[in-house]
């Protein structure tokens, strides 16, 4: 391979990444072609030992990806994180993907039992204030004034529960980062390093 | 060379040549592979995260006859960081280095 299929390769596997970082990383492997040729190597030679262009694209395409992600948190910021450290490999799919999923889903559980409870809280209560002043007819097995105070523990308990999840949310995500930037760490270059 | 035990301490083993001099790119490459086999290309991923963790920072200079190069140099945390690994490095090969005389002792 010589220098210019080398670079479009790189490139392409850049091409998720803004154009400044994209040409920065470019400008790198650029200048470690011209300095090998000016030593008197040849660039299939230079190429053959920098690696391929594609691996070594994906590596710090990922690589942006998670510091962007930690950096400027958000859900599609991590979400675009893990898909890119998911592209490094197929045992991805078990070590990443997998989890994240079911992480997400578990805490998207818990906000909806948390926000179900802080809806019903105040419905029941309402409904047993009601049936106190004799409005609504008492339909529950317990007395209204038990339903006014079970109805103001549920929704503390629901928003209490939804205060856990944000809090949780932010500790998964930190650890998430660390995760991924490990994870990057460990599963590239292993061909030829 | 087993390629975990290279991965392990190719960080160290930049932040020490750095430690020396500044160096840029290719050099740093060249260094290494003096010593062992690393896969080149696999150096600028690496250096870009020690940049972006503040153990190296970059500049632009003048080479004769030639484009400008990207030289890397140590930063104080960088220092820090580099003197933790050795450190760790200097333990863990002394264990390891008592542990094969024994069984060569007994063997």
């Amino acid at each position: 391979m010589q220098k210019d299929e080398y670079i479009r390769n790189l490139r392409k596997a850049l091409s998720r990444l803004p154009e400044s970082e994209r040409e920065d990383i470019i400008a790198d492997y650029e200048e470690h072609f011209s300095v090998g040729v000016s030593e008197g190597r040849d660039e299939a030679d230079i190429a053959g030992a920098l690696g391929d262009p594609r691996s070594l694209g994906r590596e710090h395409a990922a690589l942006f990806l998670v510091r962007e992600a930690e950096i400027d948190p958000s859900a599609r910021g991590l979400g675009r994180a893990v898909a890119a450290t998911v592209g490094l490999g197929l045992f991805n799919l078990l070590v990443v993907l997998l989890p994240f999923l079911l992480l997400v889903l578990i805490l998207i559980l818990i906000l909806v039992i948390g926000f179900s409870l802080a809806c019903s809280g105040p419905l029941l209560t309402g409904y047993s204030v009601l049936s106190l002043l004799g409005i609504m007819p008492s339909g529950l097995s317990a007395p209204p004034l038990a339903g006014v105070f079970f109805g103001i523990g549920l929704t503390s308990a629901g928003l209490f529960l939804m205060v856990i999840t944000g809090w949780l949310m932010r500790i998964f995500y930190r650890l998430g980062i660390r995760y991924l930037r490990w994870n990057i760490s460990v599963i590239t270059g292993k061909e030829v390093l | 060379m087993n390629a975990q035990f290279k991965k392990g301490v190719l960080e160290m083993c930049v932040l020490v040549l750095l430690g020396e001099r500044d160096r840029y790119g290719y050099e740093l490459v060249q260094d290494i592979s003096h010593l062992f086999e690393i896969s080149e290309g696999s150096i600028y991923p690496l250096l870009r995260r020690l940049r972006d963790e503040g153990s190296v920072s970059t500049y632009l200079q003048e080479s004769a006859g030639g484009p400008a190069r990207k030289y890397y140099s140590l930063t104080a945390d960088g220092r820090a960081v580099r003197d933790t690994l050795v450190d760790e490095w200097n333990e863990f090969a002394r264990a390891v280095g008592t542990l094969l005389e024994g069984t060569h002792a007994e063997g």
